[in-house]
């Protein structure tokens, strides 16, 4: 068992295999060696870390990902992955913008790949078959091109 | 909109950083990556980078096995697609993945048809026969002239060459006009009489020209060959197009030349095949003179037995005839060269000729197979073939579905049988053949010449990673410890596997060529109602004698779509069968005879030549 204490102090009972799922939590496991010290993780909250601990809890088994990240088949995997998508992924990642970034984030500061790519697919899922405007409207991003400069962006697309 | 309530100025999505979002749009596709950059500023300077943009080419192109400008070393592609990738700076990777995600998209939507014609005028009323493309560099192939005409010197966009003949034979090279249409605009036909200008052209008083071939490879210094015959001399040259600064145009410059009578069929960076119509092949690297002779075993050197391609295949090279296909174990070229004569050729081909030079040695072949008498045929390396988008790709190595694992592609041949009789039916096919890679054969198993020439081959082996014992108790291999040198194995197994056939008509053609591309797609022209031929040209005949029959008035250009990634729906579940999807995409109205075509697959063109000059160019 690790004991991981959020940055709103809320601590938690992990199993040790759940827990090495984040590499940045196994290294430091690595680092310290056997002991009761919980492990203070600074930029995740309990909300988020819920999110996290559910994810990495129901994924404990699956086969750990390659570690040859140039190998020549990687991205063929990576591509594959972005259309096989279970459906409790899916359930799990619909959730609100905010929520959905801050796993981002998290996935990334604790360096757990599978999620990180998994949220970052889920937010690509948000694009996919948008318009500019609809892009926009879900992001909240406001337009900041002058009209001129927006004309020759598109032209610049249409002809490319 | 949860995170940016009272605070318009600040996205969420800038929170996630740029390492991120990279990644995130990684999973977008090209056209997708556009709407993105449209949405503000830092979205545009983020869909600018390079590594957005060497994504896309590789997960949604190059790993979907859609068309894209590969150099041609299909291997090196294979093993690492990154790699080839680097050296394409970032506007035209950009353009070349937009470009080949647009064409794949209109292959996956059905058969393309021609969004844009193009005529060439200046060669009318000549007879051309015979016309190609010259491939672009990486990443500037398909005439994509994005800049105008800005930066155009030293690069090859929309050239096309013709070889003509009014008292005798021009080489002559066109340059496709500058501007281009837009990505989405569907079916602009335009006809374009001024579309075409020409740069430069190659004619020695009194000569004519046969065997015309471009070099597969765009960066080679032999930018053709061909076959001249002169005062009564036959001879093989090697023409140079360079550039021409001062004037933006081109000038030819002869490399090279060879007293021979055998024929150009490929030239592939230094090294030309050549053959004769009898039996013998040879290959020969121009710039150190190495080169080697291949010959089959041929009962009657009176018949007549054309060459119709040479594909340099895995350590081997398949020379495809009109009678028989045969393949040789890739030699070891000798040096040097005789100063002439590299073939040891007799002049008269008529004459049993064992070879009357002593030097070469001819090689004989590893397998040999005849589809009877053909009237067309064009052999390809087709990794794709049968499989899915996606599904298995280019990556590392292909696993055949009924062999075992083995590091090389199978290469494909379209054959069309003979079809000039004239009192057999409409209907006629075209058939698929696949020859697979033997898994039974290794480099080191192979015959006493080294099995890796001493330069090269456009399709270097690659690696055998994966060879795992599957061979089953037909293996003839033996260990190379066996002193006596064992009848070699073949790369491939013979005899070829018929894999599909397709419907096409029957009827006199001019032009019998047909044309299969790397990535699955093929071109051929499909005869005008048929009619008895004989001792008549068809253009003799007045057209109202002509009884209609299948209700062609006009020959038609056929583009095909064999099962694949950009023809999903015919894709069987063993990559065998399936349906080929094709369509006529464009009629000869003017029912002067085409006689030759060039497609290129990758640009998504085609361009024909006719008898009587007009030369047309579709833009797919």
């Amino acid at each position: 068992m690790v004991i991981l204490i959020t940055s709103d102090n809320v601590k938690y009972v992990v199993e040790k295999d759940v827990a090495e799922l984040s590499v940045l939590v196994k290294n430091m496991l690595e680092d310290i060696g056997p002991s009761d010290e919980p492990i203070p993780l600074h930029n995740v909250t309990s909300t988020v870390f819920n999110k996290v601990l559910e994810y990495c809890i129901y994924h404990r088994n699956d086969p750990p990902p390659s570690d040859d990240d140039e190998g020549c088949a990687s991205p063929l995997h990576k591509y594959l992955a972005s259309h096989i998508c279970s459906e409790w992924d899916q359930r799990f990642f619909d959730v609100d913008q905010a929520l959905l970034f801050d796993i981002i984030l998290a996935a990334n500061y604790l360096d757990i790949k599978t999620l990180l790519d998994d949220a970052c697919k889920a937010v690509a899922h948000l694009i996919q078959g948008k318009s500019t405007e609809e892009i926009r409207g879900i992001f909240n991003i406001v337009n900041d091109f002058t009209p001129e400069e927006e004309a020759r962006v598109k032209k610049e697309n249409v002809s490319s | 909109m949860h995170p940016g309530q009272g605070k318009p100025e600040a996205s969420a999505i800038a929170r996630l950083g740029e390492d991120i979002l990279i990644s995130i749009v990684s999973y977008l596709d090209p056209p997708e990556i556009l709407r993105l950059s449209e949405a503000c500023k830092a979205l545009h300077t983020l869909s600018s980078l390079r590594i957005v943009w060497h994504n896309a080419c590789l997960f949604h192109i190059l790993n979907r096995g859609y068309p894209f400008p590969f150099p041609f070393s299909f291997s090196t592609a294979a093993s690492a697609p990154s790699l080839l990738l680097d050296p394409i700076p970032t506007d035209e990777l950009k353009s070349a993945t937009l470009h080949a995600w647009g064409l794949a998209q209109r292959w996956r939507a059905g058969i393309p048809g021609p969004r844009r014609v193009r005529y060439i005028a200046g060669t009318s009323g000549t007879m051309v026969s015979d016309v190609k493309f010259v491939p672009g560099r990486l990443g500037r192939e398909g005439g994509q002239d994005r800049q105008g005409t800005r930066d155009r010197q030293g690069t090859r966009d929309g050239l096309v060459v013709t070889i003509s003949k009014v008292v005798w034979s021009a080489l002559t090279v066109w340059v496709l006009g500058e501007e281009r249409m837009g990505q989405d605009r569907e079916l602009e036909l335009r006809n374009d009489a001024a579309g075409a200008r020409k740069v430069c052209e190659w004619s020695p008083r009194g000569a004519i020209f046969s065997g015309f071939v471009v070099n597969e490879d765009p960066e080679s210094e032999a930018t053709f060959a061909l076959s001249v015959h002169l005062n009564e001399e036959q001879s093989v040259k090697l023409l140079q197009l360079v550039p021409d600064d001062d004037h933006g145009g081109y000038t030819i410059e002869e490399l090279y030349s060879v007293d021979t009578d055998m024929k150009p069929v490929t030239l592939a960076g230094d090294l030309l095949a050549l053959s004769n119509d009898v039996a013998q092949t040879a290959v020969w690297n121009w710039r150190d003179g190495a080169h080697a002779l291949l010959e089959h075993p041929n009962d009657d050197p009176s018949i007549s037995n054309e060459c119709h391609q040479i594909l340099f295949a895995h350590q081997s090279i398949l020379v495809a005839r009109a009678r028989s296909v045969h393949l040789f174990p890739f030699p070891a070229l000798q040096l040097p060269m005789a100063s002439a004569h590299p073939e040891g050729a007799d002049p008269q081909p008529p004459h049993p000729h064992p070879h009357p030079h002593p030097h070469p040695h001819p090689h004989p072949p590893l397998a040999s197979h005849s589809f009877g008498w053909v009237d067309g045929q064009s052999v390809a390396v087709c990794p794709f073939l049968g499989r899915s988008s996606g599904s298995r790709t280019s990556s590392g190595e292909v696993v055949d579905d009924h062999r075992g694992a083995v590091t090389w592609h199978p290469i494909s041949i379209l054959i069309r049988g003979e079809s000039d009789d004239p009192w057999s039916s409409d209907a006629h096919h075209l058939d698929v053949y696949t020859l697979d890679p033997n898994p039974a054969y290794t480099p080191s198993s192979s015959s006493d010449e080294p099995p890796s020439p001493p330069t090269p081959p456009p399709d270097p082996p690659s690696a055998p990673l994966l060879h795992t014992n599957t061979t089953p108790a037909t293996s003839t291999s033996t260990p190379t410890s066996t002193p006596t040198p064992t009848p070699p194995p073949s790369p491939y197994i013979f005899p070829p596997r018929l894999r599909t056939t397709i419907p096409c008509l029957r009827g006199s053609l001019r032009c019998k060529q047909i044309m299969l591309g790397r990535f699955g797609t093929a071109v051929w022209v499909q005869p005008r109602s048929a009619f008895p031929v004989g001792l008549v040209h068809d253009s003799d005949i007045p057209r109202h004698l002509i009884p209609p029959s299948h209700g062609d008035k006009h020959e038609g250009v056929v583009l095909a779509a064999l099962p694949g990634p950009l023809n999903e729906g015919g894709a069987g579940a063993g990559g065998d069968g399936g349906v080929v999807r094709r369509r006529k995409i464009f009629e000869n109205e003017y029912n002067v005879s085409w006689t030759s075509f060039d497609y290129d697959e990758v640009g998504g063109r085609v361009v024909l030549g006719s008898s009587f000059g007009r030369v047309v160019i579709l833009e797919l």
